[in-house]
């Protein structure tokens, strides 16, 4: 079965659990006082999907406004990307509104959004109407998850979610070339033989 | 031991060869023996200018060179926050109540808690408060600059030193950020930070070149590691005793002098990151806090200093007076690291040298003076 490499991002205002998400997905760890992310940090992992298989390279940025000039070239030539919100937190739901919209005008045309709305084990602190999150989502035709890293709520089935949509995005191209960047900063797309040519290995 | 003279028997590096026909006396020295005897030395400066207010400050302006050099050895812990101080021009003054931009204000309240949250210091929770003071008071004092995560990391590793003055840090923090000119490691567009980042890739390259081909190999972007070192200026990934020596070699020549370290750091890792994968790379990068890294051993081998450069405090008036500027000599080739790392000539000499040299961390073997 095919293998698919890609690279995803995690975009949000700070401390909604972008990073938390991430390692309780990949290395299934929580840690309550997770120290906050400088620039980024990288994680990848192999999902099983039943069409076949995606290896998720996964960029986990920072949150504050002033990384985002860094982000950019982060979310540039990713195939999926993971908004979060906390739903204690009003304003970082505007947030998404505003990453949902940058990414549309400025990333990979066929870009997979999921969102999140993280700390789903915090009920009783929600400032966010949970209806309001979902209709809004609807409207742009994204995925809505509710999700917390803390409990694993929702975490896995988002970024399976978020694997098979990309794989069936991008499906088309599979198998058009047999080089994919290691770090899936290029994965299967027409660019990659610009950005490869005259470098070695890389290949998976 | 082989002291024939009983005035310095206990004395490190004051040891008299009996026969100047045999080879020199070798002493085992332990950190703590170090530590013990670094702290004689600057008690002993403490008292010599104790008649000035500020004794260190007197001191350093006295004799710079010599400032210097201690300063790069590395002062007592318990006197590190003092010599800082003395470093950075620091003066005690009124501090304003701060009304700032309520964005930062939030930014700052978000990170106070995470900010070494596995260091015992900060389980206490008035040293978080603390360190919400000290980055509001940073921001009230640089509108401009505002608040950028990272700042939390220097300003933590302050209020450790400091031990948890939060009047002292919120004022250090400034005077910190001015000497060393560092506003362009937080600035919208990181000017600093690439700039180091650039001249850190070209001596990369050159200095250490099966290295730099394999970070090439495995396609390690250097936002994920270099960036993070520059900007927090290695305090996001080193344990709090690894970094104060690392600032303190910073504060004695410049920013740009992380170029230097950051080069010599992975000179002595070397070995073990070419056998390394993406992954395992990423994760060794995470954990180098934990890792047992020989800093001493890093620092020596790019500021030519093997070892603690008090020597013998006997003579030690007579050979400040005298070696004043010789002293400066011995650290003109590695200091004149350019401002901003913009440069040439960065001094990496020492470093294929140290690569071979067998320096365990917990024992330093030191080859008493020939002359005493």
């Amino acid at each position: 079965m095919a293998t698919m490499e890609c690279k995803i991002v995690t975009l949000g205002e700070g401390r909604v659990g972008k990073t938390s998400l991430a390692l309780k997905y990949v290395k299934n760890e929580f840690h309550k006082d997770e120290i906050s992310t400088v620039n980024a940090n990288y994680l990848t992992k192999l999902v099983q999907i039943p069409q076949g298989s995606v290896q998720l390279n996964i960029w986990d940025t920072a949150g504050q406004e002033r990384f985002r000039a860094i982000a950019s070239n982060y979310y540039r030539q990713a195939k999926g990307a993971l908004i979060v919100y906390d739903i204690t937190d009003r304003k970082s739901f505007d947030k998404v509104v505003s990453w949902i919209k940058e990414l549309k005008s400025q990333a990979e045309k066929n870009i997979v959004i999921v969102v999140a709305g993280n700390k789903c084990d915090m009920e009783k602190e929600r400032q966010i109407n949970r209806p309001e999150a979902l209709e809004f989502c609807r409207k742009m035709q994204i995925r809505h998850f509710d999700t917390s890293a803390k409990s694993g709520n929702g975490v896995e089935e988002m970024f399976m979610e978020l694997a098979s949509q990309i794989f069936e995005a991008n499906k088309g191209e599979l198998g058009q070339s047999g080089r994919n960047s290691r770090r899936g900063k290029i994965t299967v797309e027409k660019t990659k033989h610009r950005e490869n040519s005259g470098k070695k290995g890389g290949c998976c | 031991m082989g002291s024939g003279c009983c005035s310095c028997a206990k004395k490190i590096g004051s040891v008299r060869h009996k026969d100047p026909g045999n080879p020199p006396d070798i002493q085992i020295i332990t950190p703590q023996d170090e530590e013990r005897e670094k702290s004689r030395y600057w008690d002993s400066i403490l008292k010599d200018f104790s008649y000035f207010n500020d004794p260190i400050t007197h001191f350093s302006q006295q004799y710079p060179s010599k400032f210097k050099k201690l300063l790069i050895s590395g002062p007592p812990n318990d006197l590190r926050w003092e010599v800082w101080k003395s470093t950075t021009s620091f003066s005690l003054t009124k501090l304003e109540s701060f009304n700032i931009n309520p964005e930062f204000l939030q930014l700052i309240e978000k990170d106070i808690d995470r900010t070494f949250p596995f260091h015992p210091f900060f389980t206490d929770h008035s040293h978080i408060l603390s360190l919400g003071e000290v980055l509001k008071h940073f921001v009230q004092m640089n509108p401009d600059l505002g608040y950028c995560q990272g700042m939390n990391y220097l300003a933590g590793i302050l209020l450790i030193t400091s031990n948890g003055n939060s009047l002292e840090t919120s004022i250090m923090m400034n005077t910190f950020i001015q000497k060393l000119n560092g506003k362009g490691l937080f600035e919208p567009g990181f000017t600093k930070v690439l700039e180091l980042s650039q001249a850190f890739s070209k001596v990369f390259k050159e200095k250490i070149p099966s290295l730099y081909n394999h970070f090439v190999n495995i396609e390690l972007d250097e936002n994920l590691w270099l960036t993070k070192w520059f900007m927090t200026m290695f305090s996001y990934s080193f344990k709090y005793s690894v970094v104060v020596r690392l600032w303190d070699v910073i504060l004695a020549t410049n920013l740009g002098f992380m170029v230097n370290l950051a080069l010599a750091i992975l000179q002595s890792l070397r070995k073990i990151m070419e056998s390394k994968d993406l992954s395992e790379m990423l994760e060794f990068f995470g954990e180098l806090r934990n890792f047992p890294l020989d800093v001493e051993g890093i620092i020596g081998s790019c500021t030519s200093l093997n070892s603690w450069a008090g020597g013998n405090i006997e003579s030690f008036f007579k050979d400040t007076e005298m070696d004043d500027g010789m002293a400066d000599s011995q650290f003109r080739l590695n200091l004149d690291t350019a401002e901003g790392g913009q440069n040439s000539h960065l001094s990496v000499n020492n470093l294929a040298e140290y690569d071979g040299r067998k320096r365990s961390n917990s024992l330093i073997i030191q080859h008493s003076p020939k002359n005493n």
